[in-house]
């Protein structure tokens, strides 16, 4: 199914979990939030959601900030 | 113990640091631990597996007694503000905020409708809200009254190492306010950060005078020292200014006279 993952399209085939995504994307277990057509996922939810076909998702982390 | 009260939570530092625009991660951390800062700032950042460095949430996270204080940076208008505080929070676990909307890249000054939309929101929905504004009584107190554990006035521009170019505005902020009043950015010396407590702000926010200093750990340590100072100053009360010279030591009965 078509994605945009951070701003770009992507492709997910043979899957609709968003762990898998995450697994593709190499964030493993690092702490990020998760954001899917612009509201904030939890990351207990984000374990059972179902990817749909245009979803939008954004991973965050933290950076340098003042 | 002076602790600094933001919402529930209780600070043992009023140095607040930002973590942008360290030459590189070691950097960052000694400047962290030098300040003496109990809460630092930190952005939000898209996730990106070829730049894993840029992933600041694990070394941070390890430094004991330090606070992850997550801003909005980024936001154009107070919807994104809000999308990003609650990223935030999802991300470090807290309902602290510092919120911030500079839509304008050339000055950044803070959109205070926006600000004030946001904060509005947000604290209605139990965030702890730190809202960077320009230096306006008016506004702290709109601020204050919708709910925001303390305000951030500006010293001067972000990054612009100005100093305190609004104390005029700061000294009626702090007249005025019920909760702290942080000032935050514009600063360059520690002497004004010093000056900035001395007046009764209850706390002071860096970034790039430290980060951009010649020795960024020495200016945080610097900086750390000033902050005390200013509030040692602060609490001893200063003495008045007067318009003639009052002498110290007697003037008669000397040799003779």
């Amino acid at each position: 199914m078509q994605l945009t993952v951070n701003g770009e399209v992507c492709c997910l085939e043979g899957d609709d979990r968003l762990t898998t995504l995450l697994r593709e994307q190499g964030v493993n277990d690092r702490r990020v939030a998760l954001v899917v057509n612009s509201r904030v996922l939890s990351m207990a939810d984000a374990a059972e959601y179902r990817l749909c076909e245009n979803d939008r998702i954004d991973i965050l982390t933290l950076a340098g900030g003042g | 113990m002076d602790p600094l009260i933001l919402g529930d939570h209780q600070f043992d530092s009023r140095l607040l640091l930002g973590t942008g625009k360290f030459a590189d991660l070691t950097t960052m951390l000694d400047a962290v631990h030098r300040s003496g800062a109990r809460m630092v700032t930190v952005a939000l950042r898209r996730f990106n597996r070829e730049r894993i460095e840029d992933d600041l949430f694990e070394p941070l996270s390890r430094l004991p007694d330090v606070l992850l204080l997550p801003n909005t940076s980024g936001a154009m208008d107070a919807r994104e503000a809000v999308l990003a505080a609650q990223i935030g929070r999802e991300l470090t676990g807290h309902g602290l905020v510092k919120l911030e909307i500079h839509p304008n890249p050339h000055h950044l000054m803070p959109d205070p409708i926006a600000t004030f939309e946001a904060a509005r929101e947000l604290a209605a929905d139990g965030f702890t809200v730190l809202p960077y504004m320009p230096a306006d009584p008016v506004l702290a107190k709109r601020l204050e009254e919708v709910g925001c554990a303390a305000v951030m006035p500006l010293g001067a521009a972000i990054g612009s190492g100005q100093g305190l170019a609004t104390a005029h505005l700061l000294r009626l902020i702090i007249e005025n306010s019920t909760v702290p009043v942080i000032v935050d950015a514009g600063l360059r010396s520690p002497s004004e950060a010093a000056a900035a407590m001395e007046m009764g702000c209850d706390a002071v926010l860096v970034n790039s005078a430290v980060a951009a200093a010649g020795n960024p750990g020495g200016m945080a340590a610097a900086f750390a020292e000033a902050v005390r100072a200013g509030r040692h100053a602060w609490q001893a009360g200063l003495m008045g200014r007067g318009e003639t010279a009052r002498a110290t030591s007697p003037l008669t009965a000397f040799l003779g006279r």
